[in-house]
């Protein structure tokens, strides 16, 4: 019953957790510019990242380890050293946007400057950080983030035409504007691939006390709980196409895409959308807070555990209290919340390759997982994702500034 | 070692070529383009933001959203218009192609400040007339965004 409980609390965790700043901006941005024409960019994420989730979940649970914890250990410090700094450096630029994207909820019911909201929404989140257990964490972002289900109801109730919808999940290349297009179609797949996900939910595993009885849980988790994730993704894009492309809206600033929900819900369109943004950046803010330091911690050998009390795991708690307010600092400085997501996607995108190969390499260990190490659908999957990130470290960057993403 | 398949020398150094590679593909594919249309290109988004603001006033005309919000987009347009103006005054497009354009991005920095002034006084007239304004400007914008002149 527990376990049942647990699935049901998995799914919805992933619901309301895989709608965060990055995928918002990016398929409101895919749907204005390229109406359904990017769909299948969600699609193929999804797919993959189904694979990265139910595997990262599937080490914690035979390991009862980390994944940084068990990189570091089993092929030692020097080796994980530059993963765990590219990876920090995405999430903190990852912690960076969300920091915004809450700061820009606030700023769009307030009408008063972003800047004005960095440090108040800092210190809420690390506020947060600090009283709460994992659990709570989890069950109040997660149940919060069904807000953002919105979108899917938007989205039906615009009745999008089935026939273009289906065929954008067949990947096309576009009619003009083919850097724009594939700067977008990069930084989606560096949403949905969030390294900080699949290394955060591995910790997250640890802290349940997942074991080898999880796996099953584990593989439900991944599928129901990011394929139905996906689907307030693809509404947000399939809105956007209907919305504001027709009107020739695209989205270069968040204003424009407050504006999404406004034909669907006349008088709550609005504020429902900033609602989104804000719950949906706060979980993710406070997930990605956590991720730096658990990987942090892991990767020194320190204590660590959100659930502990701050005093038993005092670096832990440094590390997340020190990268919330380095994070709030370029919204302060009054960086563009949407530039600079476009920014941390690339960069995710980018780091990909890094923390992939060790993970992969870790998933073949038969003497660590025994009959749970990768099988041939596992490997294979996981030989597209180390293909797939080769070619997104190379392009993201460059294909953020010259694409005009951001 | 494991390392060695790791290096991060080895990356950086092709990942600084590929970006050299990519940038210099990018500033030859720039300069092929005339001034005319790096003009047009740079100039696109005020064309989204006329029909941004155009929206805008529908929407706030239907109570869907409030004034503040009106203040901080229309705020956003027009520094996006003066972005536009600037890139028009020193771009070197030909007199026929910046003229226009000159005219309708100085029109639609008007029409917003005049969309602003009405949401402010709660002139839904008004407002409805400003709506009107940046629709047409929008299609005119449309029609310089064709080719240019040869």
């Amino acid at each position: 019953m527990k376990k049942w409980m647990q699935l049901a609390l998995g799914i919805v965790t992933a619901i309301g957790g895989f709608f965060d700043m990055g995928t918002m901006a990016t398929s409101a941005q895919a749907g204005a510019s390229f109406r359904f024409q990017l769909l299948w960019t969600v699609g193929a994420g999804t797919l993959l990242v189904i694979f990265l989730v139910e595997m990262s979940g599937r080490f914690a649970a035979v390991s009862r380890k980390a994944l940084p914890d068990a990189i570091r250990e089993h092929f030692g410090f020097s080796f994980w050293l530059v993963p765990f700094v590219v990876l920090t450096l995405s999430q903190f630029l990852v912690l960076a946007t969300e920091i915004g994207g809450i700061c820009f909820a606030l700023h769009l019911v307030t009408g008063l400057p972003i800047q004005l909201f960095a440090l108040p929404v800092a210190a809420l989140t690390w506020l947060f950080l600090w009283r709460a257990t994992f659990s709570t964490i989890e069950n109040s972002t997660s149940l919060l983030g069904l807000i953002t289900l919105a979108f899917v109801v938007a989205a039906v109730l615009h009745h999008p035409p089935a026939g273009p919808v289906l065929a954008g999940f067949v990947p096309t290349l576009p009619h003009d504007n083919p850097l724009k297009y594939w700067a977008i179609a990069v930084s989606i797949l560096g949403a949905v691939l969030s390294p900080y996900l699949f290394y955060f939910y591995s910790s997250g595993a640890v802290e349940d006390e997942w074991d080898r009885s999880y796996v099953g849980v584990n593989r439900a988790i991944a599928v129901l709980g990011m394929g139905f994730g996906s689907v307030i993704s693809l509404a947000a894009i399939v809105v956007a196409a209907v919305v504001l492309a027709p009107r020739g809206i695209q989205v270069d600033d968040y204003h424009q895409a407050a504006l999404m929900l406004t034909d669907a819900f006349p008088f709550w369109g609005f504020v429902l959308f900033a609602v989104s943004m804000a719950i949906a950046c706060l979980g993710a803010a406070v997930e990605v807070s956590l991720a730096i330091a658990y990987s942090t911690a892991q990767t020194f050998g320190w204590n660590w555990g959100e659930s502990l009390d701050p005093r038993e795991d005092a670096r832990f708690s440094t590390v997340y209290t020190g990268a919330i307010l380095l994070a709030s600092l370029p919204i302060l400085l009054g960086v563009d919340p949407l530039k600079l997501t476009i920014l941390a996607m690339a960069a995710e995108a980018a780091v990909l390759p890094f923390v992939a190969l060790p993970f992969v390499l870790l998933m073949n260990d038969r003497k660590l997982l025994k009959e749970h190490a990768n099988g041939w659908i596992s490997n294979t999957v996981a030989v597209v994702v180390l293909l797939l990130s080769l070619v997104l470290m190379v392009v993201s960057i460059p294909l953020a500034f010259l694409g005009g993403g951001g | 070692m494991p390392s060695s398949l790791f290096s991060l020398e080895r990356y950086w150094r092709t990942f600084g070529r590929t970006v050299v590679v990519l940038t210099a593909v990018a500033i030859l594919a720039c300069q092929e383009k005339s001034p005319e249309e790096e003009l047009l290109k740079k100039v696109e988004p005020v064309g989204s933001w006329l029909a941004t603001l155009q929206m805008l006033g529908q929407k706030w005309t239907a109570n869907s959203v409030p004034a503040s919000f009106v203040e901080t987009t229309v705020s956003a347009a027009r520094k996006e218009f003066k972005k536009a103006a600037e890139e028009t005054a020193k771009s070197k497009a030909r007199p026929e192609v910046r003229a226009p354009l000159r005219q309708l991005v100085s029109e639609a920095e008007a029409a917003g400040a005049g969309l602003l002034r009405a949401v402010e006084a709660g002139d839904r007239p008004g407002v409805a007339q400003g709506v009107a304004r940046l629709g047409a400007l929008h299609q005119r914008f449309e029609a310089l965004q064709g080719p240019p002149p040869p």
